[in-house]
């Protein structure tokens, strides 16, 4: 095989969660049980997926869908129970060069200014300091934080925090970017021009393959080409949705488009069901 | 800092009127333990107390950091070795260090050599449980980040948990001093020493000198409340960024 098929495929994965006991009822603190107890939670089952080369995927479905897990096996931090995760044709057997990481509580270094955050990847691998933060500023401009370079995370607001996030990801040139409800942490008002800000991103970036997950459909809509939904727990691949438009389209504008709305509706309905599934 | 001077202020008269009328045995008041001071800094015997008690017993304090802080960081980062060793680390916490003094008499004798051990085995647990705590409280996700730009576990030690543990190395090295001091006056008036401060200590206690042993005794808590002073200075300029940090978040699952 010369060229793999897809830049990530994802064959049957199943994973379970053991944890050690359980104490989520009120009685349950009270009355614990005399031996410990392994409990097993099926998180995902039997996921399949394919994400082509330069697609942008989204997966959107109910709280404890296993999105997340499917995303950290992407990324090799955690491993499936069964079937294999494979990105540009190898298993995936830890994290690699060609995925870069968002998180969701940024995951920034408290004791690093914001240039030393952005160029943490290339000082791992011992590129020279003038080197790194020369990259680090290129990427830091182009996320918007020009003069921060030397501002601690804690004196940024969570927008801020993020686009550092944003930057440190993009220093290191990865193939592929994962993002865990990268705007998750965020007020609505700053969520939305994140949004934006991270559509002119990507676009200033060129075309790298993005998978990521999120609870917000309008987000899922305008940087997804395509949205997974998945079933609510044990997750599994409920529907594929594409999305029709085309990236230079995907403004302030399109958000008050009909189809947009019938779009965002038609996910609501598949969400909701599976939410409901799981709350009964 | 003028809310403080008034506390201060206000100690004093408190302690002033309780002194008002006092018999040769009741509370000396702040001038007499001033004038006792006085004389005991013009003999040179201040001096000289200080300078035999708090050698041995900063020597103490500053090994106890020295093993202390590497090995609850070895015992954080390796999960194995901190279940073996965190147990006994408890245990010699609450030790009964006054029981255990006459051993250490017998086996170290009343001179340096008890007064460093004393502050070493006093001191040790306290500095050693904070820095297990604080590199086992690492956030999951700063390690990720690591981890996800393909970071060795070394530099993952010295890049994520090391820099994570600093706070945690001035709170327990703030401890450290404290538990010392502690340390220096139980130990100076167990040790039956021949010199130091608690020889002072005893010394004016015999000779019913009380403002000498106030004046002693204000003179060890000016040393403590000095010395964690300016351990939080230098946290302050050595980890700025602590100033204005909240609890790390942990993994999320979708």
């Amino acid at each position: 095989m010369a060229e793999p098929a897809a830049k990530i495929v994802v064959d049957g994965v199943t994973k379970i969660y053991r944890t050690r006991k359980r104490r989520d009822s009120f009685l349950g603190r009270f009355l614990p049980d005399l031996r410990p107890k392994i409990m097993e939670l099926k998180a995902v089952d039997n996921v399949s997926l394919e994400i082509a080369s330069g697609d942008f995927v989204a997966i959107i479905g109910p709280s404890r869908c296993g999105k997340t897990t499917v995303l950290r096996m992407m990324d090799g931090l955690i491993f499936p129970d069964s079937g294999q995760v494979l990105v540009n044709g190898t298993p995936v057997t830890g994290p690699r060069a060609e995925c870069g990481f968002i998180f969701q509580d940024f995951g920034l270094y408290p004791w690093r200014t914001v240039i030393d955050n952005v160029a943490f990847g290339p000082e791992l691998h011992g590129v020279p300091k003038n080197v790194r933060y020369e990259l680090a500023r290129k990427h830091i401009n182009l996320v918007g934080l020009k003069g921060f370079e030397s501002a601690f995370p804690h004196q940024l607001s969570g927008g801020m925090q993020q686009r550092v996030g944003i930057a440190r990801m993009l220093a290191s040139e990865p193939e592929i970017m994962l993002m865990d409800e990268p705007f998750g942490a965020l007020d609505a008002l700053t969520r939305r021009t994140m949004q934006f800000e991270l559509i002119r991103i990507l676009a200033a970036e060129g075309s790298a393959t993005s998978v990521f997950v999120t609870h917000d459909l309008d987000e899922a809509i305008l940087l997804g080409d395509k949205v997974v939904i998945m079933s609510a727990w044990p997750g599994r691949v409920k529907e594929i949705v594409p999305v029709p438009f085309p990236r230079a389209e995907r403004g302030e504008a399109l958000l008050e488009s009909k189809l947009f709305a019938e779009l965002r509706h038609h996910l609501w309905v598949g969400v909701h069901e599976e939410q409901l599934a799981s709350e009964a | 800092m003028i809310a403080r001077l008034a506390t201060l202020g206000a100690l004093i008269a408190v302690w002033w009127y309780a002194s008002l009328g006092a018999g040769p045995l009741g509370v000396p008041g702040p001038i007499e333990v001033i004038g006792a001071l006085g004389r005991l800094v013009a003999s040179g015997r201040l001096a000289t107390a200080l300078t035999v008690t708090l050698g041995s017993f900063a020597a103490g304090g500053a090994l106890a950091v020295l093993v202390g802080v590497p090995l609850g960081i070895l015992m954080g980062v390796r999960r194995s070795i901190g279940l073996a060793i965190d147990p006994f680390m408890t245990a010699l916490y609450v030790m009964p260090f006054s029981a255990v003094i006459p051993l250490f008499v017998l086996w170290f004798g009343i001179d340096e050599l008890v007064r460093l051990v004393f502050t070493f085995t006093f001191t040790l647990p306290q500095v050693v449980i904070v820095c297990y705590q604080g590199a086992k409280s690492t956030p999951t996700t700063l390690v990720e980040v690591a981890k996800t730009y393909l970071a060795s576990e070394r530099q993952i030690v010295w890049k994520v948990i090391i820099p994570y543990e600093v706070p945690f190395i001035f709170t327990s090295i703030g401890l450290g001093v404290g538990l010392a001091i502690q340390a220096m006056v139980v130990g100076e008036l167990l040790i039956q020493s021949v010199r130091g401060l608690g020889y002072l200590l005893q010394f004016a206690v015999a000779s019913f000198d009380l403002a000498t042993v106030l004046g002693v005794i204000l003179v060890i808590m000016l040393l403590g409340a000095g010395a964690v002073s300016v351990m939080q200075r230098i946290e302050m300029s050595v980890a700025p960024w602590r100033e204005g940090m909240s609890a790390g978040g942990g993994g999320s699952d979708g």
